[in-house]
């Protein structure tokens, strides 16, 4: 069988003195869509970052087609295809939507002519942001700033595409909205890993999720299953063991 | 008197400014890269400046060869600074930061005293010399020069900042460094490459500078360090901290400003006190608008306190009363081991530095407000003691008299001070200890008999000899032991509580009812009149001192050494006094051939090993006392550490309930409120009727929030009315709202990371009540029955609401969901009339928010309180309200019984959409 698109194997990932992850494991199959699922607290955010290279793993192995990306820095990981929306303000507040969109750019370096078509395609993806392209980013609602956050990612075609919270805290019409686009995303091929709170959300996501529970996986399979488990479901969403 | 003015001195001064706008610049980069000013900026240019004289006028070197050495080091020393500190402080509050850049500048100070000295002092040399007459204004070559490579130097860096993706990158990086990492940009890179470009520029623009101002090389430059700094400060920030172009211009302004003012005045003091004027001016104009204010609220590391259980364990006591026995018995023998005049001197310095110390310890570690000012209020405790001894009062009575006045300087100078925060503050009282060694101290007011050197010899009083040192030690000993039980006692009690508050979220603090501002300036008149004790005590001990003695620099080195010490707790700050004080004395014993320049290598040795100990241990030396003597008592009290749980009743309280007097207990008529120029709350009108839960839904950015913060006073309305009552709010500060009975909880529940969860409960029970400073200064025992009443009924609402698991973990240690219950138990403390929660189930997991529901609602029942509940999630929140209200776009668009409201046209359009998916999110999936 071919090499997966990512392998994570044993990951343990510390913020200072506390252990968040105690041996992760997972694999990644090229065009498929994971949800990453779990209370507070549970380590998904921190999975997605030691994926992504802003946090460095203690112990594990993260491999992306086969090579060995442990200790790969960020820039290196964003060259080979892996990108990541973060949780929470994403963007780059100070800075207008067209800024935010020409630092989204950065690694593509000069290349104006793919940077323009490329922003042009995700302004299409997103014509809300036309618009408001002078604007500080800051002051955009929490909608607009999750699709600029997206836009900005999918600058640079990223084969894997990390979410981190795609529907915290937003109104059901704009979470609608980024359904769709993931959806869409899905279509074009995109291998996509995305954290949620919301198990509907989630079932809308992807066919496979992972649950997760204090730093460690507790269920793995298809989401559907994951409804009728009754004893994950009722315990995380609904209260009561 | 008519101004002088001529076109020579506008010329001299533009060109001087130049060298202000180029440092600005730098100031200005750095803070663009890591948010933080750089203080030791001028001082790494001045460093590289002395290397580049030594060089050319010693070595003879060429002149070229010697500029670029000095421009290198420049470079070297701020790059090694980014590499082995900057980077290892990454995540840490910023302040930890900025006192690490106070502690490059004693690195940097030290370094340049420690060079051989110059043997051919004379002129500042210079790429080649000549003088001509231009339009009628006298140039120089060295004028020329620094106009040409500054100009060019500046509009290079301009174009590439505008230009290249990398001038992008930059703020990027600045503002948002995880996002900008995974937009591939290279952050630590861009980072280093900015601390080196921008020590090169402080170096070459010192090199610059220094003929143009006519400084002789050889004599001390370290002097001209500090002034060059604070007069970038004043230009960045009449930039707005933030846009160059602005600050560049403000420098030259400044520096013509500076000219007009030397020509027209007869002392450089009374320029120094009228440029602390145009820095207050500056401030004033840009406070404002500015962004250095925003994000400098994160402040000092806080220590987890001992665990009350221990506390209360029938060892604590003992362990308190023999540590206090060893320290004291210590340091009363210290004087009988070491018997030299100079040596008992240096123990009577100790103590007065740790008075001073112990005074930053309250603004800095309690009250969260940066100050670098404080040896001014040194300075003028010792010259006012002189000045009141010289004419004939008792000692005692001079240093009371000292203390009120220290107070009432620092309570006038903080009436300004703390309407802006963070950075500012730190400028502002830098520029103030300025104003005050070069022109309050040798002027008229505190030395009327206008003398160098001033001495302060009082006779024996009350039958104390304070001539003989060993005496006067004893007397400082006693009054350090006094303090310091003072300042222990107002930690322990509601008054210290508060001040942490504040220091950790002054927004929340108002929101308990703690007059924010009010205890903010407590601090400070209690941190000024400690000050001067310290300045009256030290003066004496001296006898003869200068107004050298108290300047700007030394309220710097204090400031970073107990951030080092431990700027939290009472012991950090006399640890750093020892090390401080101590260290070089002791140096100066060991290895004798040392001499004079033992001070310079024990600052500099000092100065190294503090900044690689604050990448370790960010909490101070002084939090490790507290972490062994936590160990101890759980060493004595084993076997059964943890039994003794809260004495108090778990019963439920009996609740307060609101009397229902009126049927409408809050009103919201047309309110307006306005960001810049986006209206987030448009003629927005509600009424909460008593006893009722509303819930408030629409879409992010419809004006929920701003509504809540315009009801609670946390954002100001530009029009309409609110009314609690028939109590008319709308002008109210927030504290006094919440003391009116509006209780509230915030989106990001951040609540005050360095409080315990039973100290941010006791706060919330009598937040108001703690206003008797004075009682727990003094631990007068009706402060502290009331103190111990009201940890009790914390304690009880703790079991209430399920937290006696974490009644001492700090707040920055719990979960989301956790701090959300203890925010909602904060409120239940207040016994509200109005209760606004602001998205309580944000970030809680789905099992948590189903009790959530009930725990709302109960808190409702006991208190009589209305509700007002913003919530995005709509099941939880159309199942908790009993009636709901829409917003969208900043006006009400809905308002319906909860059954009806998800059927409103209005509300599907704006709010709902027609995805089903989206709606049901936390219904069940069944």
């Amino acid at each position: 069988m071919a090499d997966p698109l990512l392998r994570v194997e044993g990951l343990e990932v510390f913020y200072g003195p506390i252990q968040i992850l105690f041996g992760t494991s997972l694999q990644l199959q090229p065009g498929e869509a994971l949800a990453l699922l779990g209370t507070n607290g549970a380590g998904k955010s921190t999975l997605l970052k030691a994926i992504a290279g802003l946090l460095t793993a203690a112990n594990g192995t993260i491999h992306h087609r086969g090579d060995n990306i442990t200790g790969h820095r960020a820039q290196t990981r964003v060259a080979r295809g892996i990108g990541m929306v973060s949780g929470g303000q994403a963007v780059f507040p100070v800075l207008s939507v067209a800024d935010n969109l020409r630092v989204g750019a950065f690694s593509l370096g000069r290349d104006s002519a793919t940077i323009r078509t490329r922003t042009d395609a995700v302004l299409d993806l997103f014509p809300q942001l036309q618009p408001l392209l002078k604007r500080p980013a800051g002051l955009l609602s929490g909608g607009e700033q999750q699709m600029l956050a997206i836009a900005k990612v999918l600058l640079l075609d990223p084969e894997l595409l990390l979410i981190d919270e795609l529907s915290l805290g937003l109104a059901p019409v704009v979470v609608g909205q980024l359904i769709d686009v993931v959806e869409r995303l899905r279509r074009d091929g995109k291998t996509i890993v995305v954290v949620e709170q919301s198990l509907n959300v989630a079932l809308h996501l992807a066919e496979r999720a992972i649950f997760m529970e204090k730093g460690r996986v507790r269920f793995e399979g298809p989401t559907h299953e994951l409804q009728h488990r009754d004893d994950i479901a009722r315990a995380v969403f609904l209260g009561g063991r | 008197m008519s101004l002088h003015i001529t076109s020579d001195i506008v010329a001299a001064g533009a060109i001087e400014g130049l060298g202000y706008a180029m440092l600005a610049v730098g100031l200005l980069l750095v803070y663009r890269a890591t948010r933080v000013l750089n203080f030791a900026h001028a001082q790494v240019g001045v460093l590289g400046a002395t290397i580049t004289a030594k060089l050319v006028l010693d070595t003879k070197l060429p002149y070229w060869l010697g500029a670029l050495a000095g421009i290198l080091v420049g470079a070297a020393l701020s790059f090694a600074f980014y590499h082995f500190v900057v980077r290892a402080l990454e995540g840490r509050p910023r302040i930890v930061l900025l006192v690490a850049t106070l502690g490059l500048s004693q690195v940097a100070v030290a370094a340049g005293n420690l060079l051989p000295t110059i043997q051919h002092s004379g002129a500042y040399p210079q790429a080649f010399s000549g003088r001509w007459v231009v339009a009628g204004v006298t140039v120089t070559a060295a004028d020329l020069t620094m106009l040409a490579v500054l100009t060019a130097v500046g509009l290079g860096l301009a174009l590439w900042l505008a230009r290249s993706r990398y001038g992008i990158a930059l703020l990027a990086a600045s503002d948002n460094a995880d996002s900008a990492r995974l937009a591939g940009i290279p952050v630590q890179a861009i980072a280093a490459g900015v601390f080196t470009a921008v020590g090169a520029l402080a170096a070459l623009t010192v090199i610059l500078y220094s003929p143009v101002q006519g400084v002789s090389a050889g004599t001390g430059q370290s002097g001209q360090g500090t002034t060059i700094l604070l007069m970038a400060l004043i230009a960045s920030l009449a930039g707005g901290f933030w846009s160059l172009p602005r600050a560049a211009f403000a420098g030259v302004a400044l520096g013509i400003i500076e000219a007009l003012l030397y020509a027209n005045t007869s002392s450089p003091g009374q320029v120094s006190a009228l440029l602390f004027v145009v820095l207050v001016l500056t401030i004033a104009l840009t406070a404002k608008k500015s962004r250095l204010g925003i994000d400098s609220a994160s402040i000092a590391p806080a220590t987890r306190p001992i665990p009350r259980a221990l506390e209360r364990s029938r060892w604590a006591r003992p362990l308190s009363w023999a540590t206090a026995a060893v320290t004291i018995g210590l340091a009363a023998l210290a004087p009988l081991v070491i018997t030299s005049a100079s040596g008992q001197l240096t123990l009577v310095q100790i103590i007065c530095y740790s008075l001073a110390a112990l005074s930053v310890c309250v603004i800095t570690g309690w009250a969260g407000q940066i100050t670098l000012g404080q040896f001014a209020f040194v300075g003028i405790g010792a010259y006012l003691t002189a000045a009141l001894i010289n004419n004939g009062w008792n000692f005692f009575a001079a240093v009371g008299a000292c203390m009120v006045i220290g107070a009432v300087a620092a309570g006038l100078l903080g009436i300004p001070a703390l309407r802006v925060r963070g950075m500012f503050l730190a400028v502002l009282t830098l520029g103030f200890a300025f104003a005050v060694q070069a022109w309050l101290l040798p002027g008229p007011l505190l030395n009327p008999d206008g003398q160098t050197l001033v001495a302060a010899f009082p006779p024996a009083t009350w039958g104390l000899d304070l001539g003989n040192l060993e005496t006067y030690y004893y007397l400082c000993l006693t009054i350090l032991v006094l303090v310091v039980m003072m300042l222990a006692g107002l930690s322990r009690t509601g008054a210290g509580r508060a001040m942490r508050a504040v220091r950790d979220n002054e927004i929340a603090a108002d929101a308990l009812g703690i007059w924010s501002a009010a205890t903010k300036w407590k601090a400070f008149v209690l941190a000024g009149a400690l000050a001067a004790l310290a300045g009256a005590l030290w003066g004496v001990g001296l006898g003869t001192f200068q107004a050298s003695q108290f300047t700007a620099d030394a309220s710097i080195s204090i400031v970073f050494m107990v951030v080092v010490g431990g700027i939290a707790t009472l012991g950090g700050p006399i640890v750093a006094s020892i090390g401080l004080v101590g260290a070089p004395v002791v140096l100066g014993h060991i290895v004798e051939p040392l001499g004079d320049q033992v001070q310079n290598i024990s600052t500099l040795l000092g100065g190294v090993a503090a900044l690689l100990a604050l990448r370790g241990d960010p909490e101070g030396i002084g939090a490790g006392f507290r972490k062994l003597r936590e160990r101890l008592l759980r060493r004595l009290a084993d076997p059964a550490p943890d039994e003794s749980g809260p004495v108090v009743d778990p019963a439920p309280a009996t609740p307060t309930v609101a009397s229902q007097e009126q049927a409408n207990a809050l009103q919201v008529c047309e309110v307006v409120v306005r960001f810049g120029g986006v209206t987030a709350n448009d003629r927005v009108s509600l009424d909460l009727r008593t006893g009722q839960i509303v819930g408030l839904i629409g879409p992010n950015g419809a004006g929920k929030s701003t509504l809540v913060n315009a009801i609670s006073g946390a954002l100001p309305v530009a029009a309409g009315r609110i009314c609690l009552g028939g109590t008319d709010l709308t002008r109210l500060p927030a504290y006094r709202r919440a003391r009116l009975g509006i209780a509230r909880t915030f989106q990001n529940a951040s609540l005050y990371a360095g409080l315990s969860v039973s100290e941010t409960l006791a706060l919330a029970v009598a937040a108001e009540k703690s206003a008797s400073f004075l009682g727990s200064l003094l631990s007068l025992p009706p402060t502290l029955r009331r103190d111990a009443r009201c940890r009790a009924e914390a304690d009880a609402l703790a079991v209430r609401f399920g937290l006696e698991p974490w009644l001492d973990s700090l707040i920055k240690e719990l979960s989301t969901g956790t701090r959300r219950i203890v925010e909602l138990a904060c409120v239940a403390a207040r016994s509200p009339r109005v209760i606004l929660l602001d998205e309580p189930a944000a970030g809680v997991a789905q099992r948590e928010v189903e009790q959530l529901g009930t725990l709302i609602r109960n808190l409702q029942a006991d208190t009589g309180a209305s509700v007002l509940l913003i919530e995005h999630d709509l099941p939880f929140v159309l199942g908790v309200s009993d009636r709901v209200v829409a917003l969208a776009q900043g006006r009400v668009i809905a308002e319906a019984e909860p059954s009806a409201i998800q059927n409103d046209p209005a509300v599907i359009e704006s709010y709902l959409g027609i995805d089903d998916r989206a709606v049901q999110r936390s219904s069940s999936a069944q």
